[in-house]
């Protein structure tokens, strides 16, 4: 079946850009904080969560590339052709005013953790309207710059090789024993990481950029294995350093990790670990707003320059609404959920649909 | 083109505008804390803690134009300690910034009162170092601050940190420091230690170990009991250790140990098997000594010592070495509700077993 909307070469990503893109969007932030939610569910068999959670990533990736493969279109256009112009419109609207407030929240989250761990006096909104106008330079130059700079900003794995400096604080006893808890408890984990491994959805539309759809099918679940390996180092490094009664009161468990390195030449390393993170919040930043443009696009036909702006303005003072960074994580992980029906029951529904219903809008 | 320009420029350019500089020439930066309970209140044990108030001693290093470093101190009363700490800037004509503390003293009568706030006061404060160090003393822990020691040109809160640093490098000691503190304290089925810092003869030295219950001082170990106590609690290497013949005092040198642990539920027993490596010293004397004489000698004499500190252990209910976790990690629905009950009565036997070279 031929795209609905044909994207000429010099606009297309090459398939292998999913590995950087899905894995960049995925560890995102959380990467910062997830140990904490994990271990207040499990305690020390937070890494069994983990790998089922990644599993059933795994799963969505997979039947998001059945749909995507099937109708070869980005969401939004799916959405338009199946439900038709009105319910159409209303579920793209749904879906901007998600990607728009993945926006909101990321870039507060980041304002707060330069608030807290670097210059305890700075200005939040100060500080949002430079990412602000960094991404707006992003996202005006299209999904390859976007692309560019999550490459670019992968880089920050190599600082987790720091961690081996704490060698002797780590206690590796912490991880025994090993499967003490319920069932029940760890699927209880297992929802409460779900927005940590969140991001994946982002492929719904930039999938018709990548210029070979199906082959892009093996890079994101290599992204999706990557993520899963990263979060596992971290969360086993912190399960060793910090006691589980600890850990559950510690709000930035990574960043105390950085904060407990220490050279002779370089007295605060949680400062490279919080400044490396503006690198990779950019980028998220950038490609949701981007997913949000080119929904208005794909359902308004609004130009996406004349939107971005607009966009820009909403995330500006949106992002300034939330009262703390308590409310900021809270609101992260309800949204999160959000995401994971987005994955878990709306995708498989529309997969559903496309097979059982003849499509409206085949042969075009 | 323009437009990403002036960007661009404002991206990179109006980013020192923002944050509060602090010039380092500027600033005061206290090195060490110490505090007190007010005088008047100090031996008034059951007063309300929150009406007890505390004295808190800053000592900020003033470095002079001939390379001289004075040490002065800065004091101030207060209930809480953030709320103290953010009041002695009224008294400073410089910005006093505690984000470099080094070392944190308690004076016998508060680390008995528990210190749990304060340690999540600092614990909670992104801008300072987890390897603080938490230290007791048994007089006015300000005295410490404002001694007149000899220091080699040092500020007083440097000096102290690296006297108590060389102690754990040479002995090889458990680590004792805030981030320690949090996780022996909040941990389950352990508690807490800390060095115990005294002043002789113009100069600071370690004397014991104070150990904890929860966030509470319950009793010191002395200096001699120190290495018993750290070869129970974990692996060293290059400790050296005296041993008690009949007729002459020997050392061993160059000492490896190894700690292993056994629990018994069935038995109450808990046994600490510990492998001592070493070299005895060279000497005209210790020619003549058999090495199954020092070996057994050793043995009894290390027995002993650490019975000696179980017993205090016990004694006090508290779990320093970690023997909870131990069995936290090894069994099962593990309890520590019926662990710490169990703990006085547990019948804890110390097995050791030694090779000596020459």
């Amino acid at each position: 079946m031929p795209s609905h909307h044909s994207i000429q070469a010099n606009q297309q990503i090459p398939s292998s850009s999913a590995l950087y893109i899905i894995f960049g969007t995925q560890v995102g932030l959380d990467y910062l904080t997830f140990q904490r939610k994990l271990t207040q569910a499990v305690g020390q068999d937070a890494w069994i969560a983990l790998l089922i959670t990644a599993l059933l990533i795994h799963l969505a990736i997979w039947w998001m590339f059945t749909l995507l493969n099937r109708q070869q279109a980005d969401l939004a256009t799916i959405n338009k052709r199946l439900l038709g112009t009105w319910i159409g419109a209303l579920f793209n609207t749904a879906l901007i005013v998600y990607f728009l407030l993945i926006c909101m929240m990321s870039i507060r989250l980041y304002s707060e953790i330069v608030r807290i761990w670097i210059f305890p006096t700075i200005h939040i909104w100060v500080l949002e309207l430079i990412l602000l106008l960094l991404s707006y330079y992003l996202v005006s130059g299209g999904l390859r710059v976007i692309a560019g700079f999550f490459m670019f900003s992968q880089l920050f794995i190599v600082l987790n090789g720091i961690f081996y400096f704490l060698r002797n604080y780590y206690h590796p006893t912490n991880l025994l024993p090993i499967m003490t808890h319920t069932i029940p408890e760890i699927s209880q984990a297992v929802w409460s990481i779900i927005p940590s491994f969140m991001g994946v959805e982002a492929l719904l539309m930039f999938y018709p950029y990548l210029n070979n759809g199906k082959k892009a099918q093996r890079w994101s679940h290599g992204a999706n294995a990557i993520t899963m390996t990263v979060y596992l180092i971290i969360l086993v490094f912190t399960l060793m350093f910090f006691s589980q009664e600890q850990l559950k009161d510690e709000m930035w468990p990574t960043l105390t990790l950085f904060k407990f390195v220490e050279f002779p030449f370089m007295e605060r390393v949680e400062f490279i670990g919080a400044t490396f993170q503006l690198s990779r919040v950019t980028p998220i930043l950038s490609l949701y707003l981007w997913s949000a443009l080119q929904t208005s696009k794909q359902q308004f036909r609004f130009s996406k320059r004349r939107m971005l702006p607009v966009y820009l303005v909403i995330v500006f003072i949106g992002s300034l609404m939330f009262h703390d960074v308590q409310q900021v994580l809270k609101s992260y992980s309800i949204i999160g959920q959000v995401g994971f029906v987005l994955l878990f029951v709306y995708v498989p529904l529309l997969i559903i649909v496309t097979r059982w219903l003849p499509v409206k809008g085949k042969g075009l | 083109m323009k437009p990403f320009i002036v960007v661009l420029l404002m991206v990179t350019l109006l980013t020192s505008c923002i944050a509060k500089t602090e010039v380092i020439e500027d600033i005061y930066m206290a090195l060490a804390m110490a505090v007190d309970f007010k005088p008047t209140h100090d031996d008034e044990a059951s007063l309300d803690r929150s009406r007890k108030g505390i004295d808190l001693t800053l000592s900020v290093p003033l470095y002079t134009a001939d390379h001289k470093v004075e040490s002065i101190s800065f004091k101030e009363s207060g209930i809480t300690l953030k709320e103290t700490i953010s009041s002695i800037n009224h008294k400073s004509d410089q910005y006093l910034s505690i984000s470099k503390l080094g070392a944190v003293l308690f004076s016998e009568n508060v680390l008995r009162s528990g210190i749990g706030e304060y340690a999540e006061t600092l614990n909670a404060d992104p801008l300072i170092s987890g390897r603080l160090i938490l230290a007791m003393t048994e007089g006015r822990a300000e005295h410490i601050l404002q001694g007149d020691f000899r220091t080699n040109n040092q500020p007083v809160g440097r000096y102290l940190c690296n006297i108590v640093e060389n102690n754990f490098k040479t002995f090889d000691l458990p680590r004792m420091n805030l981030h320690q503190f949090i996780y022996e304290w909040k941990g389950i089925g352990m508690d807490p230690v800390m060095p115990i810092i005294e002043i002789s003869e113009k100069k600071a030295t370690l004397a014991g170990i104070a150990i904890l219950k929860d966030d509470s001082y319950m009793g010191k170990l002395t200096v001699e009991e120190i290495v018993p106590f750290t070869w129970m609690k974990k692996n060293t290497r290059n400790g050296s250790y005296v041993v008690r013949l009949p007729e002459q005092n020997t050392t061993i040198q160059d000492s490896t140990t190894r700690v292993r642990y056994k629990y018994l539920p069935n038995h109450n027993q808990f046994n600490i098997y510990i492998r001592v490596e070493g070299k005895l010293t060279k000497s005209d004397l210790s020619k003549s000594i058999e090495l199954s004489e020092v070996r057994n000698a050793i043995n009894k004499q290390f027995t002993n010592q650490c019975e000696t500190v179980i017993a205090k252990l016990q004694k006090w209910g508290t779990d320093p070495l970690g023997l909870g976790n131990v069995v936290r990690s090894r069994v099962r629905n593990w309890d520590e509700r019926i662990w710490k009950e169990q703990y006085p009565s547990l019948n804890i036997k110390i097995i050791v077993d030694s090779t000596i070279r020459r």
